[in-house]
C-alpha cells in the first residue's frame, strides 16, 4: 500500500501541476479570444456612434471627479488642472486633502484663487471631521476640502459625500487622463440603464511624451522591467478583464480607473478602510446587486484612458506587487462567504473561483510547480516526460499566450506606432516567463505572507 | 526516456514555439506596414480634400476634383465627408450632401446595408441617415429589427435624421420597444425628428385611449427640450396624473417653459408626500412665481429632507434682491432651522452685498 502510494503520489503531483499551468495559460488565451471578439465589436460601435456627438447633447450625465490628495505639494495643482481641461459637458472635481503638513492647501488655494465656503455637507457616510471648504468664484466645478486626515478611503468618502452629480470616480494625482477618458468611460451608463459600473483601460505611462495638452507620443519604456510590465498590464488588465465582463463577472484591480453610480456606492457603504479599495468595492457591488435580484452590468472599455507611472525600478515593483497581493487576499477573504457559493450566480460559481486559483492562489501553486521542475530537471532522464511537458505547458505556452495578446493588441488597437517597440514588446512577451515571472510570483509570496501575518500598511 | 530523446523533443517545442513567435512577428510586421501606408495616403488624401472642399463651399468651385475617385479613395472620402458634416449645417450641409450624390458615394450601399458585419451594416445605415439617400430608407425600417443593438440604433438614428414623420411612428415603436438603451439615448435619436414630432407625438397620445407610459415621458422630456410652449397645457394636464413620476417631468418641463399659467398647479405640490416633488416645486415657483413664491420657499427650506431645503434655497437666491433677503434673515436668525441656515448662509457667500 503504502508502495503504491508512494509510487502515485509523485505522478499525481506531476499531472496535476501541469493540469495547473495548462489551465492557466489556456485561460489566458481563451479569455485574449474573447476579449479581441468584444474589442471588435466596440470599435465598431464607437465608428457608427461618434463621442463627438456625446458633447453636444443634453442628455449626457454629469459626472464628480474625486481627487485624495496628501504631502503632495509638487503635483497637486498639476492634477486639479489636468481635471479641469477634460473634455465632458457637465462635470465637478472635488479635491480632499487628506491632513497634509506640507503646502498642498495653500498651493492649491493660490493657483486657483479659493476662498473659504459655507458649503453645507451632505453627512451620508461617516468621515474624519472637516476643517474648511473652499471654492473659487472664476472656477465653480471646483471644490476643495480641507479635512483631518483618514486614510485614502476617508477622503474619497468626504468626496462622496460632497458629490452632486449622479456619476462617480476617483482618480489619482499621479494619472493622467486622455482628453475624452471621461466621455468614453461614461458612454456604457448612457447605452445601458443596468450599467453598475465601468473601468477603463490603464495604461503604462512610462516612455511616452506628456504635455500639457496630454499624452503626445506614444512608445515603450526604456527599462526591461517597465517594459514587462506593460506585457503584464496588456495581458491582465486589458484582455484578461475584457474578456470577464461577457461572462458577468469583471473585477477590477486595485487603482483602476473607473466610474460608479453614486447612489450604488451610498447604498454599499461607500469606500472601506483596510481592503483594495477598487477591488474589494467591485466585490461588494457584485454582492449587494445580486443579493437585491436586480440585473446590472459592469462594463469594461478597452480604450486607453488612463495613462500611470509603473515602477521603474525593482524595490518598488516589490512593494507594489506584495501590496496587491495582500489586498487581493484580504478582499477576497471578506467575502468569503461567496466563494463557490450559486447564490452568487456567476460570481460566486466561477469568477470568486477563477480569480481565487488563478491569481489569488497562482504564486503559491505556480512556485510548487516550479520547485517540483526544478527537482525534476535534476534527474532529466527519470522524469523525462513530465520535464518535457512543463516545459511546454508552463513556459511556452505562458509566453504564446503574452505574443498572441501583444499581436491582437496591434492588430485591433494598435498603440504603439514605431515598429521597433512593438517589435521590443513581442520580445518582452516571449521571455516574460523565463525569470520575470518567477520574480513576480516570489514577490507575490511575499505579499502572502504579509497577508498571513496581518500586516496592514493599506492606508498608509 | 533517452538523454538523446528529451534533448530531442526539447529542441523541437523550442523551436515551433520559435517558429510561430517569428510568424507572429512577421505578421504584426506586415500590419503595422499596411496600416502605416494607409495612414500616409489618408493623411495626405485628407490635406487634399481640406482645401478642396473649402474651395467647393465658400469659392464656389465645381465639385469636379471629387468626381473620379478609386475605390480606396471613396472608402476614406466618406468617412471625411461624414466628419465634415457633422460641423456644418444649413446652406454648407446641403452642398455637401450634394456632393455625396453627385460623386455618386452611394453606390454598393445596398450591398453594405445587407452586409452580414453588424460594422458595416451600422456605418451604413449610418450614411443613408446623413447623406438622405432616400432610396434607401426602406431599407433602415428592415434594420431596426437587426439583432445586433448598435446596428439597429443607428439605423433608428438615420430614420430619425430624416426628419421625415412618417417614420416617426416605426421609430418611436422601436424606441418603446427597447429596454436595453438608457432612456437619454431614446431621446436623442427622437430629437433628431425636430420639434413637429411633439405635434405628431401629441396627436398620436390623442388618438389612443391609454398612451404608454414612456410615450408621455418622452412627450415631458421632449417638450422641455424644445421648449414648445403650444405643449404645455398638455404638460399642465400631466401634473394630475397618478404617477409621480409624470408628475415631475411635468413640472420640471413647465419650468423650463416658464408656462406661468401653470401655477394653480404647480402650487399644491410644495405639500405633496413625494419629496422629488416638493423638490422640483420649488424650482419651478421660482421660476413661474417670481417673489410670490417666497413664504412657500421659506416654508420648504425647512423640509425634512435635504434635497427640497436645497432647491428651495437655490430658488430664493435665484429669485434676486427679494430672495436674497429672505436668506438673510434666515441665515441671521438663531432660532431658525439649523439646516436651512446652512444652507441660507451657503447660498449667499458669493453675494457679498447679501451676506449677513
Amino acid at each position: 500500500m503504502t508502495d503504491w502510494i508512494q509510487a502515485l503520489l509523485p505522478w499525481a503531483c506531476q499531472w496535476a501541476v501541469l493540469a495547473y499551468f495548462l489551465a492557466l495559460n489556456g485561460a489566458s488565451l481563451a479569455l485574449t479570444a474573447k476579449a479581441c471578439l468584444a474589442t471588435r465589436r466596440y470599435l465598431g460601435e464607437v465608428e457608427a456612434d461618434r463621442f463627438e456627438d456625446y458633447f453636444e447633447s443634453a442628455h449626457s450625465k454629469p459626472l464628480t471627479l474625486v481627487l485624495a490628495v496628501r504631502d503632495q505639494e509638487a503635483g497637486a495643482v498639476a492634477a486639479v488642472n489636468g481635471l479641469l481641461g477634460l473634455h465632458f459637458p457637465e462635470f465637478q472635481v472635488i479635491v480632499v486633502d487628506d491632513g497634509s503638513a506640507d503646502g498642498t492647501l495653500q498651493r492649491l488655494i493660490e493657483a486657483f484663487h479659493l476662498r473659504p465656503s459655507a458649503k453645507v455637507v451632505r453627512t451620508q457616510l461617516p468621515t474624519r471631521p472637516i476643517r474648511a471648504t473652499y471654492e473659487s468664484a472664476y472656477l465653480p466645478r471646483l471644490v476643495v476640502v480641507d479635512k483631518e486626515p483618514g486614510g485614502r478611503f476617508d477622503a474619497l468618502n468626504c468626496g462622496l459625500n460632497l458629490a452632486r452629480y449622479p456619476l462617480v470616480c476617483s482618480v489619482d494625482a499621479g494619472w493622467v487622463l486622455e482628453n475624452d477618458a471621461l466621455l468614453r468611460a461614461t458612454r456604457p451608463f448612457l447605452d445601458r440603464p443596468d450599467v453598475a459600473a465601468t473601468a477603463g483601460a490603464i495604461r503604462p505611462l512610462n516612455g511616452c511624451t506628456v504635455t500639457p495638452m496630454g499624452i503626445r507620443g506614444i512608445s515603450l519604456p526604456g527599462g526591461w522591467l517597465a517594459r514587462m510590465q506593460v506585457v503584464e498590464f496588456l495581458r491582465t488588465f486589458l484582455f484578461g478583464r475584457m474578456g470577464l465582463p461577457r461572462l458577468g463577472s469583471l473585477f477590477l484591480p486595485d487603482g483602476a480607473f473607473s466610474v460608479y453610480r453614486k447612489d450604488l456606492l451610498l447604498a454599499i457603504g461607500g469606500y472601506r478602510p483596510a481592503a483594495g479599495e477598487d477591488f474589494e468595492m467591485i466585490l461588494r457591488l457584485h454582492r449587494h446587486l445580486i443579493r437585491q435580484g436586480r440585473p446590472y452590468q459592469i462594463v469594461m472599455v478597452p480604450d486607453p484612458l488612463c495613462w500611470v507611472a509603473v515602477p521603474g525600478d525593482a524595490a518598488a515593483l516589490r512593494g507594489r506587487r506584495r501590496r496587491w497581493q495582500r489586498r487581493m487576499l484580504d478582499a477576497l477573504w471578506r467575502h468569503r462567504e461567496m466563494w463557490f457559493n450559486p447564490e452568487y450566480g456567476r460570481v460566486g460559481s466561477f469568477s470568486l473561483p477563477y480569480l481565487l486559483l488563478f491569481e489569488a492562489a497562482a504564486p503559491v501553486v505556480e512556485l510548487a510547480g516550479w520547485a517540483w521542475f526544478a527537482c525534476a530537471a535534476l534527474a532529466p532522464l527519470a522524469h523525462g516526460p513530465f520535464v518535457v511537458s512543463f516545459v511546454g505547458v508552463a513556459l511556452l505556452l505562458g509566453a504564446l499566450a503574452g505574443c498572441v495578446a501583444v499581436l491582437m493588441e496591434q492588430v485591433i488597437l494598435h498603440p504603439y506606432p514605431r515598429l521597433r517597440d512593438w517589435m521590443a514588446l513581442l520580445g518582452c512577451a516571449a521571455l516574460e516567463p523565463f525569470g520575470y515571472r518567477q520574480l513576480t510570483l516570489a514577490w507575490r509570496i511575499r505579499g502572502i505572507l504579509d497577508w498571513l501575518r496581518g500586516r496592514d500598511e493599506i492606508n498608509s | 526516456m533517452t538523454a538523446a530523446a528529451l534533448l530531442r523533443a526539447l529542441l523541437w517545442m523550442f523551436a515551433v514555439a520559435a517558429a510561430l513567435v517569428g510568424l507572429m512577428a512577421a505578421a504584426g510586421a506586415w500590419i503595422q506596414r499596411q496600416r502605416d501606408r494607409r495612414d500616409v495616403y489618408r493623411a495626405a488624401c485628407r490635406q487634399r480634400w481640406e482645401q478642396e472642399i473649402v474651395a467647393y463651399l465658400y469659392e464656389g468651385r465645381e465639385p469636379a476634383p471629387f468626381m473620379n475617385f478609386s475605390r480606396t479613395e471613396r472608402h476614406l472620402f466618406i468617412p471625411f465627408l461624414l466628419r465634415v458634416l457633422a460641423v456644418l449645417s444649413g446652406r454648407e450641409g446641403t452642398a455637401v450632401r450634394k456632393l455625396y450624390h453627385h460623386a455618386r458615394l452611394s453606390r454598393g450601399l445596398s450591398r453594405r446595408l445587407r452586409s452580414r458585419w453588424p460594422r458595416e451594416r451600422a456605418l451604413a445605415a449610418l450614411e443613408v441617415g446623413t447623406f438622405q439617400v432616400e432610396v434607401h430608407f426602406p431599407r433602415l425600417l428592415v434594420l431596426l429589427h437587426d439583432p445586433v443593438p448598435f446596428v439597429a440604433h443607428t439605423a433608428a438614428r438615420g430614420l430619425a435624421n430624416s426628419r421625415r414623420l412618417e417614420f416617426a411612428s416605426p421609430v418611436l415603436d422601436w424606441v418603446l420597444s427597447q429596454d436595453s438603451f438608457q432612456l437619454e439615448r431614446q431621446l436623442w435619436i427622437l430629437e433628431g425628428f425636430g420639434p413637429g414630432l411633439l405635434t405628431w407625438l401629441d396627436l398620436r397620445m390623442q388618438g389612443r385611449p391609454n398612451p404608454d407610459e414612456r410615450e408621455w415621458i418622452m412627450f415631458a422630456k421632449l417638450a422641455a427640450s424644445y421648449r414648445s410652449v403650444p405643449q404645455a397645457s398638455r404638460l399642465v394636464d400631466m401634473l394630475y396624473f397618478d404617477d409621480p413620476e409624470l408628475r415631475i417631468l411635468a413640472v420640471k418641463a413647465l419650468a423650463a417653459l416658464d408656462y406661468a399659467e401653470a401655477l394653480p398647479g404647480v402650487w399644491p405640490l410644495v405639500a405633496d408626500p413625494n419629496w422629488v416633488l416638493r423638490a422640483q416645486a420649488a424650482t419651478a415657483l421660482g421660476i413661474l412665481a417670481g417673489p410670490r413664491a417666497v413664504p412657500s420657499l421659506v416654508e420648504l427650506m425647512a423640509d425634512p429632507v435635504f434635497e427640497v431645503r436645497r432647491h428651495a434655497a437655490q430658488a430664493l437666491y435665484r429669485l434676486g434682491a427679494a430672495g436674497a433677503e429672505v436668506l438673510r434673515r434666515v441665515a441671521g436668525d438663531p432660532e431658525a432651522d439649523p439646516f436651512a441656515r446652512d444652507l441660507a448662509r451657503e447660498r449667499l457667500q458669493w453675494e457679498p452685498a447679501a451676506a449677513p
